[in-house]
């Protein structure tokens, strides 16, 4: 994952470009749209729609599933009726009060937003560094930081748990929060760094002769002109750490000290599942990053594809 | 874009008109140079050594060290074995089976969801609002949650007795994880139901991005739609495509929640193990650290070289690496 703030398809679209220009000169262009969405394709036009609403819904069912079982009572489980008789919503309150979600929705909170922190104050200057200055090993830094988010924790798993077993760490959220930070700063530095690549630095000059310090030129200036950049960072580093299984379910080890996903896992275990409860619990672990994510999505994309899509 | 200038060092300003390119170079004196020393990169480097480069260093010491039980927990003295771990590993046919099950998995895993994405990019570029918003909104639900919950809600769903799945065909009873291609498939389901969306977006966007000037110009050429597609659309989409790819490739070797949760560690009879599961079931549940260290630094180094092909993609798209 990374961005960049060069173009990278300039060369692709150079070369198209041509015979555009080539032919463009003789034939009159006429109705523009035609090309793309006339007429005669609405035949098919209304056949793709039917087709994308039959995905949409296939791939939303999951979902509405999830939704009728935590809200199904116990007994309507093995029932056929598809539509429960009425809504358990004491399906949430039960699950909340037998098992341990309560405190597993603390930790994720906590360690997602710790996380959250450790990234930003640690990316915000080392992207800020590397966007405005071409010193030796830049090149070096920003491909160490991308190879430590290519590899992600579950190979390093056996030297991670051997480290924090070392350190007195096992079992305790604190580890998980230095984990899920250090592998989640490839994407904030990298994206980060295509943001105050972008905004010049006379900008920040303007403003010092105005009478601003360098400090009060980046908070004024830099910061609110990065802040799409900083908030994608932000929320793509939470959900990333709200959503990490592996590594919690690997270094904690106490029903209530573990997060969310690794709690509604031990629902799994139990020798026969409660799918109503475990449904309960996952609606709660899904909704807050699913908001989360709607608000960046747009911004992830173009950071995820290296510039590529402008 | 190569910055190929002398760089300058923090304590010797080096003389301001050698450098040729845009502002970020543009100084103005030797003083400003110097206001933002490489202590800024400092917080890196104090998280990354630790967690990343510490834990590298301890997987490669433990995979040449008989570490067992006794080692990690009774604090007797490791004995270094050499690469007795690995040739243990190698000599065993499960370590094979498990290798190429992965290489499988992970080879169908990218291509259907490439396939998926791509075709999914197509449909949204010709359908209208409101399908397009559903069919993002249904994308982005399955981009975000966490691969623990769609896990479990799409074993629900194949559940042997209780599965809508089963309801609707009248196959209850049938459990699709017993026999163990059908376990995969439905665990590939999964794994691009929650990746398809990265490489649709990105194909969507990368598409709509293409001018509406330059089909068209391709369209009154005479260009049929193929020829469009190969000649025009295709060069352009090509930097994209390649990271969606080796992303797709990185991803998809490293899946581990969803085999994990959904065959219960690995399936019968270790039947749906991928190597990241292997690992962690010698050395979690077997207790035996030095052989799930090695397999680790395999995977370490099975996933450099898929990383060499994702940075020379990267650099060849323009990126200053």
């Amino acid at each position: 994952m990374s961005t960049s703030t060069a173009a990278g398809r300039k060369p692709g679209t150079g070369a198209a470009k041509q015979p555009a220009a080539a032919s463009g000169g003789g034939t009159s262009p006429g109705r523009g749209k035609s090309v793309l969405g006339g007429s005669k394709y609405s035949q098919k036009q209304l056949w793709f729609g039917a087709l994308a609403w039959v995905i949409a819904i296939v791939f939303v069912l999951p979902y509405v599933e999830m939704a009728i079982t935590a809200l199904r009572p116990k007994d309507e489980l093995t029932s056929d009726g598809y539509v429960p008789s009425k809504f358990e919503w004491a399906n949430f309150v039960d699950v909340w009060d037998k098992s341990t979600l309560g405190d597993n929705l603390k930790v994720s909170l906590l360690v997602a937003g710790m996380s959250t922190l450790l990234v930003l104050v640690v990316s915000l200057p080392a992207a800020y560094y590397t966007a405005r200055k071409r010193f030796r090993g830049r090149g070096v830094f920003l491909l160490l930081v991308l190879v430590t988010q290519m590899f992600q924790p579950t190979s390093l798993l056996v030297g991670l748990y051997r480290e924090f077993y070392i350190l007195d760490l096992l079992d305790s959220y604190w580890a998980l929060v230095l984990v899920n930070g250090a592998f989640n700063l490839a994407f904030s530095v990298w994206i980060l760094t295509a943001y105050f690549s972008a905004i010049p630095v006379e900008l920040e000059e303007a403003a010092m002769i105005d009478g601003a310090s360098r400090l009060g030129a980046l908070r004024r200036v830099t910061l609110p002109l990065a802040m799409p950049g900083i908030v994608t960072a932000v929320i793509f580093t939470f959900i990333a750490a709200w959503n990490e299984f592996t590594v919690a379910l690997v270094l904690v080890t106490t029903p209530d000290k573990q997060p969310l996903t690794v709690g509604i896992n031990s629902f799994l275990g139990a020798y026969r599942v409660e799918w109503q409860y475990l449904f309960a619990g996952s609606v709660v672990a899904i909704v807050p990053v699913v908001i989360l994510f709607a608000y960046i999505e747009k911004h992830v994309v173009s950071g995820l594809t290296a510039g590529s899509v402008k | 874009m190569t910055t190929t200038t002398t760089p300058a060092r923090a304590d010797r300003p080096a003389p301001a008109p050698v450098r040729p390119r845009g502002g970020a170079n543009k100084t103005k004196s030797g003083r400003r140079r110097s206001w933002m020393p490489l202590w800024l990169l400092l917080p890196s480097a104090v998280i990354l050594i630790p967690l990343f480069g510490y834990p590298l260093y301890q997987l490669g010491l433990l995979s040449f060290l008989e570490f067992g039980q006794p080692q990690a927990s009774a604090g007797e003295v490791a004995e270094f074995v050499g690469f007795d771990n690995y040739s243990t590993l190698l000599g065993d046919d499960q370590f094979w089976d498990v290798l190429s099950q992965t290489v499988i998995f992970a080879a169908a895993c990218v291509v259907a969801t490439l396939a998926v994405g791509a075709a999914l990019a197509v449909l949204l570029t010709r359908v209208g609002k409101w399908p397009r918003l559903l069919l993002l909104f249904a994308a982005l639900g399955a981009w975000a949650a966490p691969a623990m919950t769609g896990s479990t809600v799409w074993m629900f769903l194949f559940d042997t007795n209780l599965g809508l799945v089963n309801e609707v065909l009248g196959m209850q009873g049938h459990n699709w994880f017993y026999e163990k291609w059908s376990a995969f498939a439905l665990v590939g389901v999964v794994v691009v139901w929650h990746s398809f969306p990265f490489v649709m977006i990105s194909l969507y966007a990368g598409i709509e991005s293409i001018p509406v000037s330059v089909l068209e110009a391709a369209r009154l050429d005479g260009a049929s739609t193929w020829t469009t597609f190969r000649h025009v659309m295709l060069p352009i989409l090509r930097p994209i495509l390649t990271i969606v790819v080796i992303q797709s490739i990185i991803w998809d070797f490293k899946v581990f929640t969803q085999i994990y949760v959904m065959t219960g560690g690995g399936g019968i009879a270790g039947q749906n193990l991928v190597l990241n599961v292997y690992a962690y079931q010698k050395a979690f549940a077997s207790s035996d650290y030095s052989l799930g260290a090695a397999i680790g630094v395999l995977m370490t180094l099975i996933l450099l070289v898929v990383t060499v092909f994702y940075i020379r993609a990267l650099r060849r798209s323009g990126e200053e690496l």
